[in-house]
């Protein structure tokens, strides 16, 4: 059994939170790609690796999400693929401690897949197993696909990394709260998403993005109830909230890990943090859980 | 001449493309004008499809081909308008506020303006309150539309607002989207409109060019 699998047996896994908007919080201007500084500032990288680490994560993601040929393909920088995702591995490795993890980071492509968009899904899914392929060169121990809206993708996503072999692969996918309950964006419902996955080998089922930790809370019943898969679940912090119509505000670190008490009540085996979260999150989180 | 535009309005709805395409042919073959055609089968499809949309009903994969046909029926459309009408309904320059990388909602609506007719211009993400400004003035355009996921990227839609006002483009509107903008929200940083979700935002930038 691989040993990240083993430590979810025995107790509830902290993973990391946001690099996104760290790395703005960092100075990461309007318009740069964060990808780029794995070759750019790869101590700044490694510095909210650590700091991760040391907030009492378990697992961090590699600064990758936007490093598919895609996504790079906008910025003009298809050509450094390979390049970054390995540099982002070995910056994680780097910072990871003895006994701790380095999750390689796939994101969406941005793309529809056919017939509603221009991609194949065979280009897809080969895009990723060249992504994971790097990563897994850089060191990585598993791979974490995340922020998903359409399964299809997450499926190709999913295939291309488990073309390298014996991998593990985590696979969460971000779903909207609707009247009629949770979906993703192109409508799949949570035991389909679900059943599917796991049919195609997914490892670690999971959720994250768009949701807050309190719609989070509910999910994760929805998911436990699905699979018997280790769930991971990673809120967004940030969200607002509405008082007798008004005021938004920012949620704290406090609130966000007192929430995610009650998501491992649920049933989820691992939580880390989405967007807007950051170090203070994730140590609050694992005081909480612990 | 009902049936032709019952048989448009039915294709868009559930998405057919050639078929929408087929019947406008036909219906302008018939000596249907554009402008008919337009009123009476494409956009009350869209209001249709919208309002599924909106109650869960269909998802976004249904909305885009029925903004396909849409499209694509537009596209015939299009020589026959009367010069009454001008040929765009209005340009619309679109992207991320400043710091938001999260895509997936501009990017629909983008397809949802082209689908209504709109021209955009679609600045992709992280955009500067600057670079929308610019380009509006550049571009002429009508609206500038902001998106954004984050209470903490929000912000800077206000400094989009206060900007437009800072030039005197007091034909520039402003509407705004994503998931943390409230009505509240709109008011306090005097945004013009505001959407709930895609659809919304193509029905306020419409009722936003009809004052």
């Amino acid at each position: 059994m691989h040993p990240l699998l083993e430590m979810a047996r025995n107790r509830i896994v902290i993973f990391d939170g946001a690099m996104g908007t760290v790395l703005m919080a960092s100075g990461l201007g309007p318009g740069e790609s964060p990808e780029l500084w794995n070759i750019e500032k790869p101590s700044l990288v490694m510095k909210i690796h650590r700091q991760y680490y040391e907030a009492g994560a378990q697992v961090v993601h590699t600064n990758t999400f936007g490093a598919n040929q895609f996504k790079l393909a906008d910025r003009g920088l298809s050509d450094k693929m390979r390049l970054l995702n390995m540099e982002a591995a070995k910056i994680a490795r780097k910072a990871c401690p003895e006994g701790k993890f380095v999750a390689g980071d796939l994101g969406p492509t941005g793309k529809l897949l056919k017939p509603i968009g221009d991609l194949s899904a065979e280009a897809a899914e080969d895009g990723y197993h060249k992504q994971a392929d790097a990563l897994f060169k850089g060191g990585v121990d598993l791979i974490s696909i995340e922020t998903m809206f359409s399964l299809e993708e997450a499926l190709c996503a999913l295939r291309g990394a488990k073309k390298l072999g014996n991998v593990l692969v985590s696979v969460s996918l971000t779903y909207n709260r609707t009247k009629k309950g949770f979906f993703t964006m192109m409508g799949e419902g949570v035991e389909k998403a679900v059943s599917t996955l796991e049919g195609a080998g997914a490892d670690i089922i999971g959720a994250n993005c768009t949701l807050g930790s309190k719609d989070m809370i509910e999910l994760t019943k929805e998911l436990r109830a699905a699979t018997t898969c280790p769930i991971l679940i990673q809120p967004n912090a940030g969200q607002p909230k509405t008082r007798s119509g008004i005021t938004t505000y920012k949620q704290t670190p406090s609130e966000f890990a007192s929430d995610a008490k009650q998501i491992r009540a649920a049933g989820a085996n691992m939580i880390g943090g989405c967007c807007g979260t950051n170090a203070e999150f994730i140590r609050e989180l694992a005081r909480a859980v612990a | 001449m009902a049936d032709i535009i019952k048989q448009i309005y039915n294709a868009v709805v559930e998405g057919k493309v050639e078929e929408a395409s087929s019947a406008v042919q036909d219906a302008l073959n018939s000596g249907l004008e554009a402008d008919e055609i337009l009123n009476k089968s494409l956009i009350s499809a869209m209001d249709l499809v919208g309002q599924r949309f909106g109650e869960g009903e269909i998802f976004i994969p249904q909305v885009l081909w029925s903004a396909k046909a849409m499209q694509a029926a537009m596209d015939l459309l299009k020589p026959h308008f009367t010069s009454s009408r001008s040929k765009d309904v209005g340009k619309v320059v679109i992207g991320t506020a400043r710091g938001d990388i999260h895509d997936i909602g501009k990017n629909l609506v983008a397809i949802m303006l082209e689908g209504a007719g709109f021209q955009v211009i679609d600045l992709g993400v992280d955009v500067e309150p600057e670079g929308f400004v610019e380009k509006a003035i550049e571009e002429k355009a009508d609206v500038i539309a902001v998106s954004a996921l984050l209470t903490t990227t929000m912000q800077s839609m206000g400094d989009v607002v206060s900007l437009v006002k800072e030039r005197n483009l007091p034909s520039v509107k402003v509407i705004i989207g994503g998931a943390p903008v409230d009505g509240a929200f709109c008011e306090e940083i005097g945004a013009d409109a505001y959407g709930i979700d895609a659809m919304d935002g193509v029905r306020k930038v419409k009722e936003l060019l009809s004052r």
